[in-house]
């Protein structure tokens, strides 16, 4: 179970999506899921569904890896779906058990909900599952850098960012091989009622939070030893260069969007 | 008695990173054995304890422990017929509770038992692996690496499974604390007659220790035999990246250098003893 979640996880690559720079990467992450809450009707997610599609196809990366990501929202995805089908009033009533009315409305509500969370969590896992963390971070850095002059700590914000997302696979394996020794002692997560099962997540998370605060101690100590001190005057070994590829990308955007603001009126 | 039958796993389902860590294991564990373990690093050592274990399921294969199969989907942990005690490489990292004792105490209160023989157990394991008593109302966490290193030790070990798996226990521990860990092992096979699994990349312990020895390669298994057979086949061993014990090499050496000493040596003390034996022969010695 553990093991499903993808997030954080880089995929090495050699793609167009993996090459693009990843200032314009995350810029288009961001305007992917902007414009996705815009998106209201069929035919707009249509639209996505085909465009998100294309771009999973040029990564390179086996869809089932990419739709591995989502067992772990698969939860919130069946909660909202389910509020939604029961909360959303109006439209003509379907079915109707005691206080519980199913309207086409709510299902149709219920099932664009499930549709964006879907998009969105393929939509942010293509920008890690593509982009190295080093230059996700580089990426950050650069695009808050404008507010660095304001008194913003960009390159400590993205340093940290950059960290944490590069622990939580190693956490993720970390708290795997936890839960199993655990578990070799007789442990049991998987029965009793909900505060039982809260009680036996102890021998788990104590020994993480040990484990983190360590490995984030040894870290700081390993940084410092290789005279990290901070963004001021730091250098770059690879240095961001927004190229055609990239400028070719961005062209996309705006049909993107008109294609988005098209369905709109036209259905 | 554990036995498998063609077992293979894979991590991560035809992910990018798929690795066949075990590829057709077919092996015999007998009852009241003392076996080693040992591989190159990334052989598969873990990944097979683990599925004697039954913490993670085979992709194939089947894995019979006294004739139940606990590969099978719809096996559940705690219908295992008989409890095996797996220690895991630094076990240390799993200490949680706030006393030594409550920490060892975990086993035995999920196995049901009622306090007046957890406290036994407790105090049996802690005896067992060299904790004073007076460290038993102290938090795991103050102790010293090695330390730590015993009482989780104690912590399997007050379970009293018939069959005691211990991946790699002297790793990063100081000689004196390597071998005192071995040799209380040792001790508890013979006192409790139970079958134990020793996994470890040092050929001197395993020489010193088991008695059969199972050797895999890159997820394969390569020999399984008694120590001084699989000890005999050195050029075998350096082949896979592996070695046979100093001695032994020294022993080979002197052979080599038409010194007529038994070729099985395995212990420095059995080594001692027959070159002692040649040179009372040869009249150096009385
Ligand atoms: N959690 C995991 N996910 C993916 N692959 C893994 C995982 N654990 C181990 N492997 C792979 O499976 C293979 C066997 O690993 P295993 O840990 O069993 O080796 P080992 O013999 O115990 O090595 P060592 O002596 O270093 O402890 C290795 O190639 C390893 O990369
Ligand atoms: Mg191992």
């Amino acid at each position: 179970m553990i093991r499903d979640i993808t997030l954080g996880q880089y995929f090495p690559g050699n793609s167009v999506i993996h090459r693009l720079d990843p200032r314009i990467k995350i810029i288009w992450t961001f305007f992917y899921i902007v414009l996705l809450f815009f998106v209201n009707n069929f035919w707009g997610f249509l639209v996505y569904v085909v465009f998100t599609a294309i771009i999973i196809r040029l990564t390179k990366i086996k869809p089932k890896l990419i739709f591995r990501g989502l067992r772990p929202v698969l939860f919130l995805l069946l909660f909202t779906v389910i509020v939604n089908v029961f909360m959303t009033g109006g439209g003509d009533v379907l079915f109707k058990f005691g206080f519980l009315t199913v309207t086409t409305e709510g299902l149709k509500f219920a099932g664009l909900m499930a549709m964006r969370l879907i998009l969105l969590v393929t939509g942010t896992s293509i920008l890690t599952f593509t982009t190295s963390p080093i230059m996700l971070t580089d990426g950050i850095e650069r695009l808050l850098s404008p507010l660095a002059k304001i008194g913003v700590p960009a390159h400590a914000i993205a340093m940290m960012m950059t960290i944490a997302i590069r622990f939580i696979p190693t956490i993720l394996d970390e708290t795997d091989k936890i839960m199993k020794a655990q578990k070799a002692r007789g442990a049991d997560f998987e029965s009793g009622n909900i505060i039982k099962r809260a009680k036996a997540m102890t021998p788990i998370l104590i020994p993480l939070f040990i484990s983190a605060f360590r490995r984030a101690d040894e870290l700081a100590t390993a940084m410092e030893c290789r005279c990290y001190h901070g963004g001021e005057g730091r250098t770059r070994f690879k240095q961001l260069k927004i190229r055609k590829l990239d400028i070719i990308s961005l062209l996309f955007a705006p049909l993107l969007l008109a294609a988005v603001v098209a369905t709109k009126y036209i259905f | 008695m554990i036995e498998l039958r063609n077992v293979s796993f894979i991590y991560s389902d035809d992910g990018p990173f798929e690795t066949k860590a075990l590829n057709d294991i077919s092996l015999k564990i007998e009852d009241n054995g003392f076996y080693g373990l040992i591989g190159h690093t990334g052989s598969g050592k873990t990944t097979l304890v683990q599925l004697i274990a039954g913490l993670v399921k085979p992709s194939s294969g089947e894995i019979l422990i006294d004739g139940v199969n606990i590969a099978e989907k719809k096996f559940k942990m705690r219908d295992m017929p008989q409890r095996i005690g797996l220690v895991f490489q630094y076990p240390e990292y799993q200490l949680f509770e706030e006393t030594v004792f409550d920490d060892v105490a975990f086993g035995p209160r999920n196995m049901g038992c009622d306090e007046a023989e957890v406290r036994r157990r407790v105090t049996e394991a802690l005896q067992t692996v060299g904790i004073k008593e007076k460290y038993y109302k102290a938090s795991p966490f103050e102790l010293s690496g090695g330390q730590k290193r015993r009482v989780a030790i104690a912590g399997t070990i007050s379970m009293e499974p018939p069959v005691l798996i211990l991946d790699e226990p002297a790793a990063g521990l100081d000689p004196h604390g390597r071998e005192s860990i071995l040799q209380k092992i040792t001790k508890l096979q013979k006192d409790r007659k139970i079958t134990v699994i020793l996994v470890s990349h040092s050929m001197e312990d395993i020489a010193r220790t088991a008695e059969k020895v199972i050797v895999l390669n890159k997820g394969k298994l390569e020999m399984l035999g008694t120590t001084r057979e699989v000890f005999a086949k050195g050029e075998r061993l350096s082949e896979m990246g592996l070695s046979i014990p100093e001695i032994s090499r020294v022993v080979l050496g002197l052979r080599e250098r038409g010194i007529n000493i038994r070729e099985d040596v395995l212990t420095v003390d059995e080594a001692a003893e027959e070159i002692l034996k040649l040179a009372a022969e040869k009249g150096l010695i009385k």
